[in-house]
């Protein structure tokens, strides 16, 4: 016992001494970043995506409307372009494919983005059956 | 060998800087919870509105509404359209001669407000009856929450563009 309290009063300088070890700072590093990532991602799966959702309406009633003006009855690019164009609202882009069983005619030049697709199958003046792609994204 | 007995008090230094660190964390904790509760709480308020928004522009742009050729006396189920994406001019009179209430109660949004108009690609309205092709109230300075979307469809032959904006 009375080494013990020999212990007690053992006195090293005039110095005091903090603990300051490397794994708390590393701890409180992965915590702080961990944190950041984490409210990171969530931030970003709540950003607004109405745009996409918008484009995605624009692509199927565009394709409809195409449709009901017989626009590709005679299949011809030019005037499908040209509709398109005409249709299309402010603030978007829109690409698109034919396909039917010999012809193959598209109109592409896909951002290297997220873009909403969607297709329509289409019946041509000579009785075709087409598939018509598309793709539409905010500018 | 005198050893002296000395009266001490504990209290380290770092202790106090441990719970210093200790409290500055939980306060990060706290209050980055906090943010994320408010940001997932708008998300799901902006959620539902945009929903509503969705439902309503196919409501009426893709159905004929109950019954097939309502009027604003009886209509029971809203809808613009003879065919999907073909606005029936009938139709739209009766719309816009309906009043706000009875539309927001035909459509379920009670709770908020909504702004509707169809135009050509001029942006012109056209004049159905003694109106012309809106109804609602647009979204003033102060609206917080504003989802608009737009339709493409045909009226008269013609294509056009139906706006629905749905606010707070």
């Amino acid at each position: 016992m009375e080494e013990k309290k020999l212990f007690w009063s053992l006195y090293y300088g005039s110095r005091k001494g903090v603990i300051f070890t490397l794994d708390i700072v590393i701890a409180m590093m992965i915590l702080i970043m961990g944190l950041a990532v984490s409210g990171g991602l969530v931030l970003k799966s709540l950003d607004n995506d109405l745009d996409f959702l918008q484009a995605s309406l624009i692509g199927s009633d565009i394709a409809f409307v195409l449709e009901e003006k017989k626009v590709f009855d005679g299949l011809d690019k030019g005037f499908i372009n040209n509709n398109i164009n005409s249709l299309l609202l402010d603030g978007f882009e829109m690409d698109y494919r034919v396909e039917c069983d010999t012809i193959v005619m598209q109109d592409t030049n896909l951002p290297n983005r997220f873009v909403v697709t969607g297709e329509r199958v289409i019946v041509t003046n000579d009785l075709d059956y087409c598939i018509f792609r598309y793709w539409v994204w905010p500018k | 060998m005198s050893v002296m007995y000395e009266k001490g008090q504990v209290f380290s230094l770092d202790a106090v800087m441990s719970i210093v660190i200790f409290m500055f964390l939980i306060l990060i904790l706290i209050s980055s919870w906090y943010f994320y509760i408010l940001r997932l709480d708008d998300n799901v308020k902006d959620d539902d509105l945009q929903f509503k928004t969705f439902q309503v522009s196919e409501l009426l742009m893709k159905k004929i509404g109950y019954p097939s050729n309502w009027d604003n006396t009886n209509v029971q189920i809203l809808g613009l359209v003879s065919n999907p994406r073909i606005i029936s001019a009938t139709k739209l009179q009766e719309f816009v001669e309906m009043s706000e209430s009875d539309i927001k109660e035909r459509l379920n949004i009670e709770n908020f407000n909504f702004y509707f108009s169809l135009k050509d690609y001029n942006g012109a309205m056209f004049v159905v009856g003694s109106d012309f092709s809106e109804v609602g109230t647009k979204p003033g300075i102060g609206a917080e929450n504003v989802f608009t979307l737009r339709r493409i469809g045909i009226y008269g032959g013609e294509e056009v563009v139906l706006e629905f904006v749905l606010w707070k």
